[in-house]
């Protein structure tokens, strides 16, 4: 247990300004001895040399700030997205550009399925991106004797075919909101809304949209096999109910060696009356270990731009939809969040429209006015539209960003035209005003809202480049060395775990990323490009190519 | 990922703007109901304005009636241990024959676990959180094959609305609440002098059609949970707030709108109306009321933007024929309403 390795690479960059770069790193029991030149490291002891990284480049290991474990849930069902997405057993599932395609494909799916009459499931739908809406005419293609259920990208909405339809009674003259209908007055199969949905699915004995699965042990594996694919080596749940069934199988996994992940469950601190959620974050405090870290709660304040329930202030949405939606009431806001505080437990705190953020904003510094505190770390999560003024007063308050920056490219187009109006959407995620006025930022995924990867995040903060091929806010561009720093020591200050991970120097984990090219030296358009070989947890390589479905 | 069914009951969807060439949620007939099904009065309104003591009282009191009550939270209730038959898990059996549960992560879930007592509720109450969609939940009711939806009611704190409606943040948010309301409740009435109560009242009724009663501490009799009191407006307003009624809103001066009350007769059909409502849509605002639909049930009607919708509330076309119920509309217009009025009773004389 006390061998010592020392990894050679091509190049090791480490975040650690006192020596940016170097070339080998010793490790020994999950942990940094140093790193340096060789012969700055021999002085710790008997070593061996581990040369597999002698041609690649290695990273502080990959942190994803905000993204859920049903990113591995998701792929026990048919993805029909509109980008092209890589599954956690590395598949490469082509986007689907046309209703058609994402009714091919679910024929295809259908032919798979064992039995004649289990439901058919897809994720991942995007209309925004068609030119006409889906329905059940094109579901019933796929199948009209079982239920097919498709959900959309957002988790709110959901089409089924005719079949669901019929089993639910779901008909064109009923009274309930998110009905979508057609000019005949039918149904056309896309329910949105929870009353529509459950009441669908539970007519053809289907559980909840976001359901984790039969199997939680397999979808967590694939959870933590979609971070490894992608370089990450500790990654966010953001947010949990942190059930009892579900944590036992959390901590199972994060006690096995195999596991290639460190995982930071958030508790989504207003699914509970506050006061039951404080005991229940509080009886989990000491149950954290190396790879499974308990105590962060999450509250979310709004809903999301392109589905046009954020809250903004005036002049609100650039298409004139009407006000979005508040989660939680923001006069209660100040106290959920006080008696979390008061607990001990660090807050992030979902906002996407402007109103929201305020909201935040407006709560954090009154309970910090009533429970002063010189590091609680508040983190407003997404934080997509905060002005200037916004961001200095995080500064003042030590609130910290995790800006969304995949939606530049995802939906960036759709906020230029419809949602945001070009000036606002141009400075949307704004990373570069963050960073200039004082904000410690993380960037990230949200996964599977989008694909996980930090690499690809990284090209967004840095090219801001839209699908189109659009640029959104010349100024607002951050540097590669600032993305990179975003997604390493930046994600681990969001989550008060710089301490020990985020860098590669003396003291912290020895998690790295492992890359076989250099981030700093490829064009900067190409950093979403780049192959990532695995990663080393804990001083444990993992390599990608060994993944199994 | 996975959210409870209080979280997504504030997730509303604005696709209207995006694709305009689809109609959402706008009904036509309401199919008719079987006397099986358990009726659902939905309670909404912010934090404060009185719902856990609405419902307390209705847990410890004798009506008679069967409820099954569902909480956000259930450590708000006082629940005194004397009336308590049993504490199982998530839910309270009550000497009185109640039960009360909290909400849990699947809505639908937790009805059908109460559905399945023996013997089975009568009525079910559940409340929801102050920023959520009232309707959302109301419409749960609707698609349930074992229940239907009864009322909508919004509790109103007569102290802070006028804050709330002020309150750029929440005035859209109160208007949720509101106007999917079939009775609104102006609960802390003892807490406002009689001009400012005044001044409450005409400000909620020259915006919303909705019945409205005025109560101290929650204090509503259980007839008011179910629509049947609510087919009459011509009976005096219950005025449990105040022993000094606080003047009925005439029309206020200051205000932008217009209410008016027309009496509808027997033999005005829902289709009828419903033509009248889409002919007059641009002067209202919104109007609400009850009128016979062909099968000559009372159902309600409502008029919100561009949307009508039309309710059933009770069980079965029977029921209400030898009662002293009237059809009737209330509309708030944004003109005055003379022409619209005169219209409805020009389309009677016909």
């Amino acid at each position: 247990m006390t061998e010592i390795t020392i990894f050679k690479a091509k190049k090791i960059v480490t975040m650690n300004e006192r020596q940016p770069v170097c070339d080998h790193v010793a490790v020994r029991d999950g942990v940094i001895l140093g790193a340096g030149k060789l012969d700055e490291l021999t002085g710790w002891g008997e070593y061996t040399l581990d040369e597999r990284f002698a041609e690649k480049v290695i990273f502080p290991g990959f942190i994803e700030g905000h993204c859920h474990s049903w990113e591995g849930a998701a792929w026990e069902d048919t993805f029909v997205g509109f980008l092209d997405r890589t599954s956690p057993s590395r598949e490469v599932h082509k986007g689907l550009k046309s209703v058609d395609e994402v009714v091919a494909k679910l024929v295809d799916a259908e032919k798979e399925l064992e039995t004649s009459d289990e439901p058919l499931k897809g994720w991942g739908l995007d209309p925004i991106f068609f030119d006409r809406r889906v329905t059940r005419t094109d579901l019933d293609r796929v199948s009209t004797s079982r239920p097919v259920v498709v959900v959309h990208q957002s988790g709110h909405v959901i089409n089924v075919n005719t079949h669901v339809l019929e089993k639910a009674n779901i008909t064109g003259d009923m009274d309930v909101d998110g009905l979508v209908k057609d000019s005949d007055g039918n149904p056309t199969g896309e329910l949105m809304g929870i009353a529509l949905y459950q009441s669908a699915l539970k007519a053809v004995g289907m559980n909840s949209v976001l359901d984790m699965g039969k199997d939680k042990e397999k979808s967590l594996r694939w959870f933590a096999h979609s971070a490894q694919i992608a370089g990450v080596t500790t990654v966010t749940d953001l947010a949990s109910e942190l059930k009892p069934e579900l944590l036992a199988v959390q901590a199972d996994l994060a006690s096995r060696d195999d596991y290639p992940i460190r995982v930071v469950p958030a508790f989504l601190g207003q699914m509970v009356p506050t006061n039951e959620g404080v005991e229940w974050i509080t009886s989990l405090a000491g149950q954290s270990t190396d790879k499974l870290r308990l105590g962060l709660v999450k509250l979310i304040v709004d809903g999301s731009i392109q589905g046009l329930t954020a809250r903004f202030k005036q002049p609100g949405y650039y298409n004139g939809a009407p006000n979005g939606m508040w989660y939680v009431d923001p006069m209660e806001l100040p106290n959920i969040i006080a008696a979390y505080h008061k607990a001990g437990s660090q807050i992030h705190i979902h906002t996407n429209g402007d109103e929201a953020t305020e909201a935040a904003l407006d709560a954090i510094e009154a309970v910090l006015k009533q429970y002063p505190s010189s590091d609680a770390r508040f983190t407003l999560q997404h934080c997509q539209m905060a002005h200037d003024a916004h961001f200095r007063r995080m500064a003042k308050l030590g609130v910290c960003a995790n800006l969304f920056s995949n939606h530049l490219y995802y939906w960036g187009d759709q906020h230029y035209e419809l949602t945001m109006g070009p000036e606002r959407a141009c400075r949307m995620d704004a990373a570069n005003t963050a960073g200039k006025l004082g904000v410690h930022y993380s960037i990230h995924s949200d996964a599977p809202v989008t694909h996980l990867s930090p690499l690809f995040t990284a090209w967004c903060a840095v090219n801001r480049q839209t699908q189109s091929g659009r640029v959104l806010g010349e100024n607002e561009k951050i540097t590669v060395e600032q993305a990179l720093y975003a997604i390493t020591l930046g994600a681990a200050y969001t989550l008060k775990l710089d301490t020990e991970l985020g860098s590669i120097e003396c003291g912290k984990r020895a998690d790295f990323t492992i890359l076989e090219d250099d981030p700093l030296t490829v064009s900067p358009t190409k950093l979403k490009d780049i192959e990532v070989w695995g990663t080393v947890l804990g001083g444990r390589p993992f390599p990608v190519s060994e993944i199994v479905s | 990922m996975k959210f409870g069914a209080q979280f997504w009951a504030g997730v509303l969807f604005r696709f209207p703007r995006l694709y305009p060439e689809w109609d959402i949620a706008v009904s036509s007939i309401t199919p008719a109901i079987s006397p099986s099904l358990v009726p659902v009065t939905v309670i909404g309104g912010f934090l404060g304005t009185g719902k856990t003591t609405l419902l307390n009282e209705v847990l410890s009191s004798q009506t008679g009636i069967r409820y099954a009550v569902m909480v956000n939270d259930f450590g708000s209730l006082a629940v005194d241990d004397a009336l308590v038959k049993a504490h199982d898990g998530d839910t309270i059996s009550f000497a009185n024959g109640c039960v009360c549960c909290s909400l849990g992560d699947n809505l639908i879930k937790s009805i059908d676990a109460l559905l399945e007592r023996d013997p089975k509720p009568e009525q079910f109450l559940i409340e929801v959180s102050g920023v959520a969609n009232p309707k959302a939940i109301a419409d749960v009711a609707t698609l349930h094959p074992g229940l239907r939806r009864d009322l909508i009611i919004t509790l109103v704190d007569a102290e802070t609305v006028m804050e709330r409606a002020g309150d750029p943040r929440l005035a859209d948010t109160l208007s949720m609440q509101l106007v999917p309301a079939d009775l609104i409740v102006l609960n802390k009435c003892d807490l406002v002098g009689d001009t400012k109560l005044a001044r409450v009242c005409s400000y909620l009724s020259d915006l919303y059609p909705s019945q409205m009663v005025r109560t101290v501490h929650s204090r509503l009799p259980v007839e008011y949970l179910s629509a049947k009191v609510l087919t009459d407006p011509l009976e005096p307003k219950l005025d449990l707030g105040k022993s000094e009624p606080a003047t009925q809103s005439s029309h206020d001066p200051e205000s932008q709108f217009y209410r008016c009350t027309v009496n509808l007769p027997d033999n005005m059909m829902c289709d009828q109306l419903r033509a009248l409502l889409r002919e007059h849509q641009s002067s209202l605002l919104r109007a609400k009321g009850f009128v016979y639909d062909e099968q000559g049930t009372l159902v309600s009607i409502q008029l919100s933007g561009n949307q009508i919708e039309v309710q059933s509330h009770f069980d079965g076309a029977g029921e209400f024929s030898g009662g002293s119920s009237k059809p009737y509309l209330v509309a708030i217009g944004l003109v005055p309403l003379d022409a619209f009025k005169q219209a409805v009773l020009a389309n009677l004389c016909q």
